[in-house]
């Protein structure tokens, strides 16, 4: 989208859809709700938890204002960098989210006399909720992004130095031994939860989470005239490719969770951006894209690496 | 690691590469228990034949330096002081074939240093 419909989005489209969610049906519907709202339910579904329809209102307007301002004051930058970029998405999902839960509470609510006996919504209806809030966070990020300043590029660091048609692959690994704990952890307890326990549900949860950061626990990272390939967990899966035809530059850099809010894979090319692999803080490998793009890693001797790539995208540039 | 391979080297590619790997057990750059790359990751890394790093690394094997086993992959064994020692009498003879000189000629500037 360009730059101009994108601060639409951001600065306009967004907070108004939050008060069309979240504040129009509960004022328009304000006389056939009860005094009192349910508004938590348990996991029967049974309304245990209520608030008057003037503090229920209360606290959507307030949330909503803030997301909105939040939403303005960075649709109306000239140039916001990343962490405005996120904080907009952040307004977002958690706006949309509140609000669409609201929505839910207040369609559960209508034209009931007694807050007690009204029915928790489905589950679906709490899926679509915690969709739309991410594919809201998603949209207005990716908005953002759109008119985003562009990050300076640093330099790239030094190329292998090969003869005409040598080639060089370079292989390294990484991981972390919490991820490793953490995960085989929470799947044995997720195991004994789904053929034991009470909770099967919580169970299959758990086992699906340990085996999402067991992707973490060990990294294969290779570096070649092919680009660079990530190849996540013990079995290889997923496996993360950025092609050399897509890198303008690769050098060696210093990484600290904090410039990334933590641990982990943060952010994303698709929607922000920017993306990186943070399993530690120290030295790092930063691939500059062509289209502007950021993606780093973390790992030992990173200019090597960077070497191999700036060589292979010298390379692929040149060539016809 | 790094493996560079020159298709335009007097040395065969596989032996460009055995020798890199060798050289970086020899200087403990490559720890007993780290894994090689697969023999067809490392092919389609390089752009070689499957064939040649195959070769490689067999010829790795033989001098008990990796093993090769189908499905766990290729890993480094503890490589003694040997390892490094092999890799820099190799080197030597490499070196002194090319400078065109005998076998006696060159187990004698070993002994000189003797």
């Amino acid at each position: 989208m360009n730059a101009r419909a994108a601060r639409f989005v951001v600065a306009v489209a967004a907070p108004v859809a939050l008060v069309v969610i979240g504040l129009v049906p509960l004022v328009a519907w304000w006389h056939r709700l009860p005094p009192r709202l349910a508004t938590h339910f348990d996991l029967s579904g049974r309304a245990d938890g209520s608030m008057t329809r003037g503090a229920d209102a209360a606290v959507l307007t307030a949330l909503i204002v803030v997301c909105s301002a939040v939403l303005v004051v960075i649709g109306a930058r000239r140039r916001p960098g990343a962490g405005s970029v996120a904080a907009a998405a952040l307004a977002a999902l958690l706006g949309f989210t509140f609000a669409g839960a609201d929505l839910s509470t207040t369609l559960a609510n209508l034209d009931h006399a007694d807050w007690r006996q009204v029915p928790g919504p489905s589950w679906w209806v709490i899926v679509l909720v915690v969709a739309g809030g991410i594919g809201a966070g998603a949209l207005v990020g990716a908005a953002a992004g759109a008119f985003a300043a562009p990050a300076e590029v640093p330099a790239p660091g030094p190329a292998l130095d090969l003869p005409a048609g040598g080639r060089a692959a370079w292989h390294g690994r990484l991981g972390s031994r919490w991820a490793a704990v953490t995960s085989t952890l929470a799947a044995a307890a997720g195991l004994a939860l789904v053929v034991i326990g009470p909770a099967r549900w919580l169970g299959g949860t758990l086992v699906v989470v340990a085996a999402a950061v067991s992707t973490l626990s060990t990294v294969s990272v290779t570096a070649d005239g092919g680009g660079l390939t990530l190849r996540y967990g013990l079995v290889g899966v997923p496996r993360q490719r950025v092609p050399i035809e897509r890198i303008a530059s690769a050098r060696a850099i210093d990484v600290r969770p904090m410039q990334w809010a933590g641990w982990g894979y943060r952010g994303s090319l698709a929607v922000l951006r920017r993306a990186a692999l943070v399993l530690r803080s120290g030295p790092g490998l930063r691939l500059d894209l062509r289209d502007g793009k950021v993606f780093v890693v973390t790992l030992d001797h990173p200019e090597i690496p960077a070497a191999v790539l700036n060589h292979a995208a010298r390379a692929v540039h040149r060539a016809p | 690691m790094l493996i560079v391979i020159d298709p335009n080297d007097r040395d065969a590619i596989y032996r460009q590469i055995a020798g890199q790997i060798r050289r970086a057990i020899g200087a403990g750059e490559l720890a007993a228990g780290e894994r090689l790359p697969p023999v067809r990751q490392l092919a389609a890394s390089l752009d070689i034949n499957l064939h040649t790093v195959r070769q490689a690394y067999a010829e790795l094997q033989r001098d008990g330096l990796v093993d090769v086993r189908r499905g766990r992959g290729v890993t480094v064994m503890a490589a003694g002081p040997g390892a490094r020692l092999t890799e820099l009498a190799r080197q030597l003879v490499d070196e002194g074939r090319r400078l065109g000189l005998s076998a006696t000629q060159i187990v004698g500037a070993v002994e000189a240093e003797l």
